[in-house]
């Protein structure tokens, strides 16, 4: 995600449910649902009104003084990222993958090869 | 040519050139309505079976995403039979669309189901044979429905599937025998279990799930049951459904559903008799402690 890009949610309605630690994102249009950790669930709730990406690593930043600043900012980056991929952001970039946030999108069946019986 | 016609749930498949793979078909199933055989008519095959040099082939035009798949090369009646096996849960998914399809493992323990969402090489289908060596229903070893009335295990009566060898290591010589005295269609890499009845649910058996258990396998030690959050359950659940896309929202209320009522935990094991005796335990000691608060109600 570029420094100084402006990140803004995407229009269309997306359901939230928390349940325990996790947050939920339901998007009936793309027939998805995601599940954010911690981090990527306050990330989301950031980018709630339009906001620079490194206005975003700033508040992060200071609410976590003890964490590595590169860390954050990969955190950051990996959620932004995978925002975008699921369509979650008003502008979509190229797929990448996120290592913080966990995603349960539309799934294949289980696939049928013989090394995946257990 | 020859072709065998057979009616599944009214509706005709054809077996062209590859008779013995009905019998390998009939072997797995249970409780699923087979008529035949029966004369070919003009009436086109809602699914067709063919076999040539290449291998067995399958084609089931109404399928949304495509329809014909070859397979390379699965030239025996168990390969096939490996191969062919989750076009069952495809169409059972499209002639179902209410029902939730999970990616997962399920036994009748007294009343209730206990749900095991697939986890990689965590032994489940061997651990839902132990089950059924200890007198235990088994719902599935590898997918479990939902039905959409109130949200209970639906049986799809397939025959559980192991790997071979068997992990002699993890169980006792009680379960080794059962599980070969039930080898059902099987050669040198994975086995049927040719449950008998009462072992294993035919197609449409319901029950409720009162527990949704994730497995972990360790090396040595006794087994341990810990606690499951929500949150972890509902993910596991949501992860590992299938069946259903649509609708999205509706799919996560009737699983987060599930997820709430049911007792959830983790169970780290190495031994199948152990972690089968703990799972019974805990089950038994929930449904104790419901009958109670029930009575003081």
């Amino acid at each position: 995600m570029s420094s100084g890009m402006t990140i803004r949610r995407c229009r269309r309605a997306i359901r939230e449910e928390r349940v325990d630690d996790a947050l939920f994102l339901i998007d009936e249009k793309e027939e998805a649902i995601h599940v954010l950790d911690t981090t990527a669930s306050a990330i989301w709730h950031v980018i709630a009104e339009p906001i620079d990406r490194d206005e975003i690593v700033g508040l992060f930043e200071v609410a976590f003084p003890e964490v590595d600043g590169k860390a954050i900012e990969r955190d950051i980056d990996g959620a932004l990222s995978f925002f975008a991929d699921a369509g979650l952001l008003a502008s979509r970039r190229a797929r990448s993958t996120a290592s913080t946030v966990e995603n349960t999108v539309k799934k294949a069946r289980p696939k049928c090869e013989r090394d995946l019986l257990s | 040519m020859a072709t065998l016609r057979v009616k599944m749930f009214g509706q005709p498949v054809d077996f062209v050139d590859c008779p013995g793979l009905l019998d390998g078909f009939l072997s797995i199933l249970t409780g699923w309505a087979v008529d035949g055989p029966m004369p070919v008519d003009d009436t086109p095959a809602y699914v067709t079976f063919t076999r040539d040099a290449d291998g067995h082939h399958w084609n089931a035009p109404w399928l949304a995403d495509g329809c014909e798949r070859k397979i390379v090369p699965s030239t025996s009646t168990v390969d096939a039979v490996c191969d062919f096996h989750y076009e069952f849960i495809d169409w059972f998914a499209d002639r179902h669309p209410s029902h939730l399809c999970l990616h997962a493992a399920a036994v009748r323990i007294g009343e209730g189901l206990v749900l095991f969402p697939c986890v990689q090489r965590a032994g489940k289908s061997t651990l839902v044979g132990q089950f059924a060596a200890m007198g235990h229903e088994v719902f599935g070893d590898d997918v479990v429905g939902i039905e959409p009335r109130d949200d209970h295990g639906f049986a799809l009566g397939l025959a559980p599937r192991l790997r071979l060898p068997l992990p002699n290591r993890a169980m006792d010589k009680g379960l080794e025998e059962f599980l070969l005295d039930r080898r059902g269609l099987s050669d040198d890499t994975c086995m049927y279990l040719d449950l008998r009845r009462g072992e294993i649910a035919d197609l449409g058996r319901t029950a409720p799930i009162r527990a949704v258990c994730i497995l972990e396998r360790k090396d040595e030690g006794p087994a341990e049951i810990g606690d499951l959050s929500v949150s972890r359950a509902l993910r596991s659940l949501i992860d590992q459904n299938f069946g259903v896309l649509h609708r999205p929202g509706r799919i996560f209320d009737r699983l987060r559903a599930v997820a709430e009522k049911a007792d959830r935990y983790v169970l780290r094991y190495s031994d199948l008799r152990d972690a089968a005796d703990r799972i019974v335990a805990r089950v038994t000691s929930h449904a104790g402690r419901e009958d109670a608060t029930c009575r003081a109600a």
